[in-house]
């Protein structure tokens, strides 16, 4: 590979909060290490087939849209996950679809309609340093993407060179959450057993709200408290998706950028694909957790797997 | 869901944690350790990941494998080892800390509510090992245990935005030294000047579970020598 192959992306703009991620740092929890990787793993895994990467290339994460890029080289892009405006050279230009940026040409993602989290894949994927097998960036280590940290107004950002453009296509997938409450499905489990019996009751009776208090290591939920009854407890590993529940009684769901390991109680954990609803989900979302066993969990997950193997990719 | 010595349930979707019903201590510890390799000899590639706690082990695979039966029931069949290799094995580590007042925000409160001199203090905090207790927080941050009882003291209510790398502190009986500047609510002590995470080193991690921890004094000067900065 020749150095001079390579283009990079200028980030006029780079919105709220913009990493670097890919599937993520898998398999150094052991060292204290947490995942990280993109938060919306289907949105994120449609936009790199959408150009044409093979597994576990890294692409731009983008938090609530508001963004603007150009290329030095010509670049085939799409943009997958939360619904944002997009226009290259103020042309508007599809979601979920193979696009077509030219050396100069001005991409921008105005303020996101619906969701949180946006994927930008460019063919090729990004080419920052890989840490520990893998480019995602966890800001709180200062590990991955570019020195670890966010990317900021003017960033440069390193692509890898192609060796074909990829066919043009779209994915027909929607980004729309159904309307009304957010069914989160959980596996109880931790200190769940430990609950007073109307504690479990509360936690499944509750109608929560999604709060302002979310990032890519938990979101906060509001509603009525839970009360554990438990005050000290040996910190134990977490997982993604663990409802923590702290002493004021919120449950924080935690998400890829978690702790590895944690004091306060856990009532259980959210399945993966709902830990990326709950997180797309918009502020003030109404939202219940929904008890299922592990049985039932490989099920729903394996339904999920499938759809997203047969989801044909149409030719435009 | 039980033998009489360990407990599992679900850890979410592909992970199972694994619970000593015993107290932590440097023999729960070794158990785990024990444990660790055992599963990890029995079930290889097919584990993605394993992380140790105070009293647990929790053991999560990767969305291809299908490990959370055979895992239960090898573990109804599994006898926690008495003696576990761990312990004869054990790998001692000599950190350096200068202990001062400039160095260590909390060092003098500390001292003066437990009804000690600074130098009593510093004796109790670099007279014991320590066992490596668990992984986790920040990237080579490592939860020790257990200080002098005459020496441990609460976190502050509210945590400090920022301290600096190397710090050393106490958490009721825990003590550990934050790798890289961070927030953080223990009480803190002293300095470490030694790295604790390096990216081109095998682990990582200085510090790993089951290790036996030294901590001894150093001065200002020798600090900047071994590389701390001021």
């Amino acid at each position: 590979m020749n150095a001079d192959d390579r283009g990079s992306l200028t980030l006029h703009r780079a919105g709220l909060s913009t990493t670097i991620q890919d599937e993520g740092r898998v398999g150094q929890l052991h060292l204290g290490l947490t995942t990280g990787g993109a938060i919306d793993g289907f949105s994120f895994r449609v936009g790199q087939r959408l150009v044409g990467n093979t597994a576990n290339a890294a692409a731009l994460e983008l938090t609530l849209g508001d963004a603007e890029l150009s290329a030095d080289i010509d670049i085939v892009l799409a943009v997958t996950g939360a619904v944002v405006p997009l226009t290259i050279d103020q042309e508007p230009v599809p979601m979920n679809t193979t696009l077509r940026l030219m050396r100069g040409q001005r991409l921008a993602m105005g303020r996101v309609e619906r969701g949180t989290y946006s994927y930008l894949s460019v063919a090729g994927g990004i080419a920052s340093s890989p840490v520990l097998g893998s480019r995602s960036t966890v800001v709180r280590e200062g590990l991955g993407g570019l020195n670890g940290e966010r990317l900021t107004d003017g960033a440069q950002v390193p692509v890898l060179p192609i060796s074909s453009t990829p066919p043009y296509r779209h994915a027909r997938v929607s980004s729309a959450s159904k309307p009304g409450v957010l069914s989160l499905r959980f596996i109880p489990g931790f200190q769940y057993s430990l609950l007073p019996t109307t504690s479990q009751e509360a936690l499944i009776n509750t109608t929560f709200q999604v709060s302002h208090q979310r990032n890519r290591m938990g979101v906060r939920l509001q509603g009525n408290p839970i009360t554990t009854g438990i005050s000290t407890l040996w910190s134990e590993a977490t997982c993604l998706g663990a409802v923590q529940v702290p002493p004021d009684g919120d449950p924080i769901v935690l998400l890829n950028d978690r702790q590895t390991i944690g004091g306060y109680p856990k009532v259980g954990a959210l399945l993966s694909v709902d830990c990326a609803r709950l997180a797309q989900a918009d502020t003030h979302t109404q939202c219940r957790l929904e008890p299922l066993s592990p049985n039932e969990a490989d099920r729903v997950l394996w339904l999920h797997q499938n759809y997203e193997r047969e989801l044909v990719l149409e030719a435009i | 869901m039980s033998t009489d010595a360990i407990t599992w349930d679900a850890a979410g979707e592909r992970g199972l944690r694994i619970s000593l019903t015993q107290a932590p201590s440097a023999v729960t510890t070794a158990q785990l350790l024990a444990l660790r390799d055992a599963l990890t000899a029995r079930f290889g590639s097919a584990i993605e990941d394993t992380v140790l706690a105070y009293q647990s082990l929790t053991v999560f695979w990767p969305a291809t494998a299908a490990l959370r039966e055979p895992l239960k029931h090898w573990l109804a069949g599994y006898t926690c080892t008495e003696a576990p290799q761990a312990i004869a094995q054990e790998h001692i580590i000599h950190l350096p800390v200068w202990y001062a007042v400039e160095s260590g925000p909390d060092l003098e409160r500390v001292a003066r509510r437990n009804n000690l001199a600074i130098a009593e203090l510093i004796a109790l905090h670099t007279g014991r090992e320590y066992r490596a207790y668990a992984n986790g927080f920040a990237p080579g941050f490592c939860y020790l245990g257990e200080v002098d009882p005459r020496i441990a003291y609460p976190r502050h209510a509210t945590p400090r935005k920022a301290i600096p790398s190397g710090s050393v502190g106490i958490a009721d009986t825990q003590t550990a030294v934050y790798p890289r500047s961070s927030p953080g609510g223990w009480q803190l002590i002293g300095r470490c000047p030694s790295r604790l995470f390096d990216l081109n080193a095998k682990p990582p991690t200085r510090i790993n579970v089951g290790d036996t921890v030294i901590f001894e004094a150093i001065d200002k000067h020798r600090f900047i020598e071994l590389g701390g900065s001021i």
